[in-house]
């Protein structure tokens, strides 16, 4: 060690602070924080910086899955209004996460090096920007589905997005069923259809009301939604039959093309009802009663 | 080791670097500083002078152990203030006491924060009472309003470097002080005193 500057003021009864500050860094042989440490806590803190925008992107991505494939273009035959379709649409588990997430990006930053000169609403709106962008890229590879799909799979207390929409279309009692055709069996002048709805019950289909386009659809044997009434134990009215498009991540052109073919098919009901009746149409319309077909008709 | 002549002409900065590979370099960094951060941890409500003594050994302590972390986009000066205010709150953390404020000394600058009128001055100067008042309701104020009032009109630190050393955006600095002066006209009401900054 070379010569103090300030020598120590030795006919001084207390020595200097400088004496004794340098004195106590001799003694307990204190020496500076290596460099490195500071660059590792500074990228820890990145670090979970970026470990948030990306869970916030993929619980944006979900979101937007969820959202989006919510069954919009049926909402008038599974809820009363769309406020109260869109209530129950919500997904309101992952917007929290998001507006966690999105929480501990201000304060990540906050506690970097230089993140205190930036205002919260600056690192806040920054911070967003990121998180859209990253979540519009998870969403166009299709994260958000598969995130929701996982972990519908992996958690029982999960409500996916499909968990979600099989509970809505298995209800019987409400004129939704889900599931795919059983056998069809000759039943003398008309084929009797039987449906397996997703509970593994087997109900018996009048298809009376039915166009000849979603007649096709329900004999193709795959998965279906059945919107309509129950007349009797396990006998099902159909009013109208609808793919079943869970499963997969649908995009703004699906769901609009969705839409479309649930307007084709309230057209070609109306047509049914007012006069434009195939002849092994009742001439008492059932599904014409039914509520939900009301608030159908009068989109 | 230089001689002190070029020594002195040696930045804070240049200084910390020289530490880092020489520690009796240190020592210079304690001598420019222990006489402001004593007293700026006075104005800190640390009233005792045996805590000052303990409390300074304790943040050149800090100093010298982060020396690898100053930030050289600061000023040495904004990071060892710093510093010395995170000392600070944590000592009245760990003692459980509340700032008792002691401003006694800081007479001219308390005269300089008030003048609005020359009647006002006049009186002030006449009546040490008021600057007693005044040195009461300053140490009445919350800390996140004297903090920087301190900073800019007893330390006259600048706007960024008062955002630097309390770490908030320059904006809420402004704000802050806005705000605070406003609070201490409130606490002064009766004595109609008003708030300015020095010129």
């Amino acid at each position: 060690m070379t010569t103090p500057l300030i020598p120590p003021y030795a006919s001084e009864t207390k020595p200097s602070t400088a004496v004794r500050v340098l004195e106590r860094i001799e003694q307990e042989a204190i020496t500076p924080t290596p460099r490195w440490q500071f660059f590792v806590g500074e990228g820890i803190l990145w670090l979970i910086w970026l470990g948030t925008v990306i869970f916030g992107s993929a619980a944006l991505s979900v979101t937007a899955y969820v959202a989006l494939s919510a069954t919009y273009a049926l909402y008038e035959a599974t809820h009363e209004n769309f406020v109260t379709f869109l209530i129950q649409s919500m997904p309101y588990l992952w917007l929290v996460l998001f507006s966690l997430m999105a929480y501990l990006t201000v304060f990540e930053v906050k506690k970097t090096k230089r993140g205190y000169r930036y205002g919260t609403f600056v690192i806040l709106g920054s911070s967003l920007a990121c998180t859209v962008i990253g979540s519009v890229l998870f969403h166009a590879l299709g994260l958000g589905y598969v995130v929701d799909r996982t972990l519908g799979q992996q958690i029982s207390m999960y409500m996916s997005m499909e968990k979600s929409e099989r509970k809505m279309w298995q209800m019987p009692a409400k004129g939704r069923l889900l599931g795919e055709i059983h056998t069809p069996e000759s039943g003398g002048e008309n084929e009797v259809i039987n449906f397996k709805d997703t509970t593994g019950a087997l109900w018996r289909i009048s298809d009376g009301e039915m166009t000849d386009k979603e007649r096709t659809l329900l004999l193709s044997g795959a998965t279906v939604r059945l919107l309509g009434t129950t007349t009797s134990e396990f006998s099902f009215h159909v009013c109208g039959v609808f793919p079943w498009l869970q499963g997969k991540a649908m995009g703004r052109r699906e769901l609009m093309q969705e839409r479309q073919e649930f307007d084709d098919m309230l057209a070609a009901h109306r047509r049914m009802m007012e006069g434009n009746r195939p002849p092994n149409v009742p001439v008492e319309s059932v599904c014409s009663h039914l509520e939900m077909m009301s608030r159908l008709q009068a989109r | 080791m230089l001689s002190p002549e070029i020594i002195t002409d040696l930045s804070d900065e240049e200084i910390v670097t020289r530490t880092l590979h020489d520690r009796s370099y240190f020592e210079v960094i304690v001598e420019r500083f222990e006489e402001k951060l004593q007293r700026y941890i006075r104005r800190l409500g640390v009233s005792v002078h045996e805590d000052r003594q303990d409390l300074l050994q304790e943040i050149f302590i800090k100093v010298y152990k982060n020396l690898n972390g100053f930030d050289r986009n600061l000023s040495f000066s904004s990071w060892i203030y710093r510093i010395a205010h995170n000392e600070v709150i944590s000592w009245y953390r760990k003692k459980s006491v509340r700032p008792e404020g002691h401003m006694s000394g800081d007479i001219d600058e308390l005269f300089l924060f008030i003048p609005d009128t020359m009647a006002n001055a006049e009186q002030l100067v006449d009546s040490s009472i008021d600057a007693k008042l005044l040195h009461q309701a300053l140490t009445t104020l919350e800390a996140r309003y004297r903090d920087p009032i301190i900073l800019r009109f007893f330390e006259y630190k600048e706007y960024d470097e008062i955002s630097d050393i309390l770490k908030i955006p320059i904006g809420t600095v402004g704000t802050l002080i806005s705000r605070g002066k406003k609070k201490l006209e409130s606490l002064l009401s009766p004595t109609k005193l008003s708030v300015t900054p020095p010129s």
